[in-house]
């Protein structure tokens, strides 16, 4: 290290201050980047003081991007972020960027004065994906400590059971980079986690990660942007992306499901079908690319993270904005909607001015009209949260909007997951790979268990339309 | 020398003139200096203007107030003795509304002239200088005291120095800027740095203050602001944080440590004109209630997240409590931070670009403030107590949660009777609102009414919270 090996006074001091914070202990990380011990001209350096901040930080977050998709929509989200941040593909602030009240220090760490590095951690089973990130122009943005890459390289198979088992094997690899990087903040609040549920990796290496976070940081939160398969099948499917040829999508999705239910606090359900229906009806894309598809899902990734990243009067971190969301803890799953609805190219879509004025009547309208049924049993709302833009970004649009709503018709997805499951299941159709791997060789248990837990999210999710909610609830415990 | 208009003779009429002619002369050469200069030239006591003693209270407000001193701006370097209008001594044929007008002149000119970088401003009015002597001088020789035009006079050149003074404090002062910063620490706009700060410090604050009370907040505020802000030296020497008890009686329980909290604000020269000690007073007592609000709301969502991890019953009785006393309060945050101050000030920065005269400025800014005091009930007392014990009991439950386990909580006495305060005050608070909507000018309460009770739960059922067991 620089210090270590000419000012050894200077280092026992440095190494002194007990309750440095992240920031210092990432500090003396980047400090000793420098490994070779043989300084020719050593320039004198002033002794430094540090000081103990013993202040709370509040909402730093942790990414963590699993799998094929987990890792595409991770980048598409930190691209944005990039943009609206003012910082470069490699990291550095751009010159123009000085407006400097937002709040990077949430999702970004500090290097040094113009270097900022992603809390993420990138983690795949197979190479493909990552090595597309890294010979991108964005190669050197994320710590490449951060990056995982499974040294087999054969990727999951689609096989849920696979990438759990996988995900076992890997635990202390794959949890050393996650505690370097929850210890090198000052006050985490909590994982964001990115995937994909009908996959391998994403689906069984993550189910095990969320097990394990839960844990191991009890107290963290865990909210995941979980994209959901495209139902339709090829013969009915407008488009082509997303579309299912994973035949075992609804094994992989059961089993993904009761950790998503069992270890998440909340799940923000990305739909493959709607989200390509949308780009074929509405924005009129006869055949909508991954990287389009993907562009809609950063972008309501990144508007639902604005109050926490810029200065704001309330929704200052994320327990703010889903603690009003999630009444009961098992009815964790929200769904979006997002105006307007647009990719890069296409700046047509017109949203009329709005004022507050505009938007209470609208909450008028929808409550006078009952366009919106709301539960009997509690009181319930619709916030309006208003934050600011990127100043560097610029858009077509002066206003837009993003919705985040606990619906219980979401249901209907984990219904269908339910009944696809048990087609499959009937015939115990393609199990043998599941059964290949140690979770499953001795039997099915799991699966059945899994099926119980989503079974009962739906039943729940079914009597929290009625009055006696809150009766059924505890007659269940 | 006072004349009194009602001397009947006829013969006397001519001396009277002359005596009305030369008193009215004495009367243009202490205007003159005044109006001019802002000096008083009145060797024998007759202006109405007075040098004020200090300690004596002012009979109108000035521009300059009492309490200034020396050390509150560095850039203050006032040369002006302090004045003020003597309602007694204003001759009968000047009213009084165009006496103050008068006072006001001066004092402008004296805050000119205090300006060392205000060498233009000095220079567009002396300008006008030999006009308005002119003009004075003109009306002096006239043979009798027109008091129309004289008003007219004094008008146009009270317009004057109110658009320079304008100008001075919009443009050379940057009122907006300095009332960003106030809105963003007095209303807790900057919400991450209070959210920093109130997580940190409610470990000690929420204890009655010690002898190192006030010393340990400023630490963490400083701190706070070192994490958040870009610019913090410069608001770290600007905003100091005090403990400061409240007068009440001996007997009283000591309150609580946040209770105690004001925010000590250096306005720089001359913004005090629009930012007065007395407004700093209803800044600081808005930001009490507002600090209370967030603290709460900050709490129960700590509560939600305890549930979790305590993996306690989701349906428990204090579950479903908890979420209605969120519901409320998260609502009341809204209500607070967005329907009330988000619009009035944008009001205001919207009223302060399209003013042209100081007037228009502090009246633009008085609004704001009263809006903002009436419509966070700070001078509602029904209302504010009603919300003050609301809040109470959200805190008083949340400490309740944090420091028992959940089982034995559940069915104890201290949960029932919290619940019953809960709902008899929420659904008071209802009541309250409601007529208040609907027989005063209420329309800004519509949002909140219309967001508390969206799914018509509270209205229906909202006194039912303390029966769902």
């Amino acid at each position: 290290c620089l210090f270590g090996n000419t000012f050894p006074r200077i280092r026992e001091r440095f190494n002194e201050s007990q309750q440095s914070s992240g920031r210092e202990r990432r500090a003396r990380k980047s400090l000793c980047l420098n490994r070779n011990p043989k300084i020719l001209n050593p320039i004198p350096i002033e002794p430094i003081v540090l000081t103990v901040l013993t202040v709370i930080m509040p909402c730093e977050m942790i990414m963590l991007q699993l799998g094929q998709c987990g890792n595409q929509i991770g980048f598409e989200f930190w691209k944005k972020l990039c943009a609206e941040h003012g910082i470069s593909p490699e990291g550095i602030l751009e010159e123009h960027a000085t407006e400097g009240t937002d709040r990077k220090d949430v999702f970004f760490y500090q290097a040094d004065d113009e270097h900022y590095i992603p809390r993420s951690v990138l983690l795949d089973l197979e190479p493909r994906v990552i090595n597309n990130i890294m010979n991108s122009e964005y190669k050197k943005l994320y710590n490449p400590e951060n990056v995982y890459l499974a040294k087999d390289g054969g990727g999951a198979g689609n096989n849920w059971a696979s990438g759990y088992s996988q995900g076992q094997k890997l635990y202390e690899e794959v949890f050393d980079i996650i505690d370097r990087e929850a210890d090198g903040s000052d006050s985490l609040e909590g994982f964001v986690l990115t995937h994909s549920i009908a996959g391998g990796t994403g689906s069984g290496m993550g189910s095990y990660i969320l097990e394990r976070l839960a844990d191991r940081y009890p107290k963290k939160l865990v909210q995941t942007y979980s994209v959901f398969p495209n139902q339709e099948t090829s013969s009915d499917a407008l488009s082509s992306v997303g579309v299912s040829d994973v035949v075992v999508q609804p094994y992989n999705s059961l089993l993904t499901l009761k950790r998503l239910t069992r270890s998440a606090d909340c799940v923000v359900v990305l739909d493959n079908t709607a989200l390509n229906r949308i780009a074929t009806d509405r924005l009129h894309i006869s055949n909508p690319t991954f990287s389009q598809i993907n562009e809609l899902v950063s972008t309501i990734m990144s508007v639902s993270t604005t109050t926490l990243r810029y200065p704001s009067y309330m929704n200052n971190d994320l327990i703010g904005l889903i603690a009003p969301l999630i009444p009961t803890p098992n009815l964790h799953f929200l769904m979006t909607g997002y105006t307007p609805l647009t990719t890069a190219a296409d700046t047509q879509a017109a949203i009329r001015k709005t004022t507050v004025l505009d938007v209470h009547k609208s909450l008028q309208r929808i409550r006078e009209r009952k366009l919106a049924g709301f539960i009997p049993w509690g009181p319930a709302s619709i916030q309006v949260a208003l934050s600011r833009k990127s100043p560097y970004v610029k858009t077509a649009h002066r206003v837009s909007g993003l919705m985040l709503a606990n619906h219980t018709s979401i249901s209907s997805l984990f219904q269908r997951a339910l009944r696809d499951y048990d087609k499959l299941r009937k015939r115990e159709a393609f199990i043998e790979q599941f059964r290949k791997e140690e979770m499953f060789a001795d039997g099915l248990e799991e699966m059945d268990d899994s099926r119980e837990v989503v079974q009962r999210l739906v039943d729940e999710y079914q009597a929290a339309t009625k009055p006696d909610y809150l009766t059924w609830g505890m007659q269940q415990s | 020398m006072v004349v009194t208009s009602w001397i009947s003779s006829k013969a006397s009429c001519s001396g009277v003139e002359r005596i009305t002619l030369s008193r009215t002369k004495v009367l243009y050469k202490q205007l003159l200096a005044w109006l001019l200069q802002g000096n008083l030239f009145d060797p024998y006591e007759e202006f109405f203007i007075v040098p004020a003693q200090p300690g004596r209270g002012h009979t109108t407000p000035g521009l300059h107030p009492p309490s200034m001193t020396q050390e509150d701006t560095s850039t203050f370097k006032s040369k002006a003795k302090r004045y003020r209008l003597k309602a007694e001594m204003v001759p009968g044929h000047i009213s009084l509304k165009l006496a103050e007008k008068i006072f006001f002149i001066g004092e402008s000119i004296q805050l000119f002239e205090t300006d060392r970088k205000l060498e233009v401003q000095g220079s567009v009015l002396r300008e006008r200088e030999t006009e308005v002597y002119e003009k004075l001088a003109a009306l002096r020789d006239l043979r009798e005291f027109r008091v129309v035009e004289f008003e007219r006079f004094v008008d146009s050149v009270r317009e004057t120095a109110s658009r320079h003074l304008h100008s001075l404090l919009l443009e050379r002062a940057d009122l907006k800027e300095e009332l960003w910063i106030a809105r963003n620490f007095f209303f807790l706009g900057r919400g991450e740095l209070f959210h920093t700060f109130i997580s940190s410090a409610d470990g000690y604050l929420e204890q009655a203050p010690s002898a190192t009370t006030q010393h340990d907040v400023r630490q963490t505020f400083s701190a706070a602001c070192r994490s958040i802000l870009q610019d913090d030296e410069k608001i770290t020497k600007k905003i100091k944080v005090n403990v400061v008890i409240p007068n009440g009686d001996e007997s009283k329980v000591k309150p609580i440590g946040w209770k105690c909290l004001t925010l000590q604000y250096s306005v720089p020269w001359p913004l005090h004109l629009i930012l007065s000690e007395k407004s700093l007073e209803d800044y600081n007592r808005v930001f009490q209630f507002l600090i209370t609000v967030k603290r709460t709301q900050l709490l129960l969502h700590k509560m939600w997240a305890l549930q979790k991890w305590r993996k306690a019953e989701s349906f428990s009785f204090v579950s479903q409590l908890r979420t209605h006393m969120m519901f409320v309060v998260d609502n009341l945050q809204q209500y607070f931070m967005a329907d009330v101050l988000e619009t009035q000030f944008s009001v205001l920065l919207k009223k302060l670009d399209q003013s042209t005269n100081f007037e228009e400025l502090r009246q633009a800014h008085d609004i704001f403030l009263t809006a903002v005091s009436t419509q966070t009930f700070i001078d509602n007392n029904a209302v504010a107590q009603c919300l003050n014990e609301l809040l109470s009991v959200c805190l008083q439950f949340c400490r309740a949660i944090e420091s028992n386990s959940e089982q034995s909580f559940s069915s104890s006495k201290a949960v029932s009777s919290l619940a019953l305060i809960f709902s008899r005050q929420s659904g008071l608070l209802f009541q309250l609102l409601t007529s208040l909507r609907n027989h005063h000018s209420g329309s800004h309460l519509t949002q909140l009414l219309l967001r508390i009770d969206f799914n018509r739960f509270f209205s229906t059922h909202g006194h039912e919270v303390a029966s769902i067991v």
